[in-house]
């Protein structure tokens, strides 16, 4: 099989996995929120129930997108919820952002656009919808 | 001292090393078919990755109660070479030259936002 460049998977897996690790980011923003109120309140548990909610939607949402694609393809996108947790740190904790975060972010997205980019592995199928259904 | 903070800079190793190894659990299950979509997520290879982060979130937590957090930027990052070596080790992926450049690029970035906060 001749190796290919681009996308190992479809537009829409593409699309999935992004809104999983979204979700994965959000989760944060509920813990930190729910640091903020005082323990056993009704916001408190309102927060943490949020947290365990999107937890328990990226669990599912991940098992899905890993049906689609390889691992290591998958892994290769995850860091974008680091830069997702900036823009909520900036958006919704109005925190300080450092010139480090901002370079950061910037090489962070740079390696997944090339990891990405990077086509699909030499000749292996890499996910059931290619096939590789034991 | 420092064989004291290397124990528990172990620990923390080891708990980004187990969780990479739920992750390849996930995976092996991932890319079995199932009856149902219910039994993709009942069965003891997912069960046992979660139960495999819930006890990586207590070693990572132990750990930083005697190791800095200021060494998160070496730590954290190794999830980024241990799931693409297990993978390709225990799942038989393979790995283009130019996906490890991409990677390389991303632990370099993490490091670098790390160490501006």
């Amino acid at each position: 099989m001749k190796k290919k460049r681009g996308l190992e998977v479809s537009p829409f897996w593409f699309l999935a996995l992004h809104l999983s690790l979204v979700v994965n980011s959000i989760q944060g923003v509920f813990s930190k929120l729910a640091g903020k109120q005082e323990t056993m309140s009704l916001k408190w548990i309102l927060c943490f129930g949020m947290m365990f909610l999107t937890m328990l939607v990226f669990a599912l949402a991940w098992q899905q997108v890993l049906k689609h694609m390889s691992l290591t393809f998958a892994f290769t996108n995850k860091p974008i919820t680091i830069i997702w947790g900036l823009v909520w740190g900036i958006t919704v904790f109005g925190e300080h952002v450092s010139p480090n975060m901002v370079i950061g972010s910037i090489v962070i997205l740079i390696g997944i656009m090339v990891g990405v980019s990077g086509g699909a592995s030499d000749g292996k199928k890499t996910g059931r919808e290619n096939g590789e259904v034991s | 001292m420092f064989a004291g903070l290397g124990k528990y800079l172990l620990i923390w190793i080891i708990s980004v090393f187990i969780s990479s190894i739920a992750q390849v659990l996930l995976k092996l299950e991932a890319n079995k078919p199932h009856a149902s979509r219910l039994k993709e997520y009942l069965n003891p290879c997912v069960a046992g990755a979660y139960g495999i982060f819930f006890v990586s979130v207590f070693m990572t937590y132990y750990a930083l109660k005697y190791v800095p957090l200021t060494y998160s930027p070496i730590v954290e990052p190794l999830s980024y070479i241990f799931v693409p070596v297990i993978g390709v080790l225990l799942l038989k992926e393979k790995i283009s030259k130019r996906r490890i450049l991409g990677m390389a690029i991303m632990i370099a970035g993490i490091v670098i936002f790390s160490l501006g906060k």
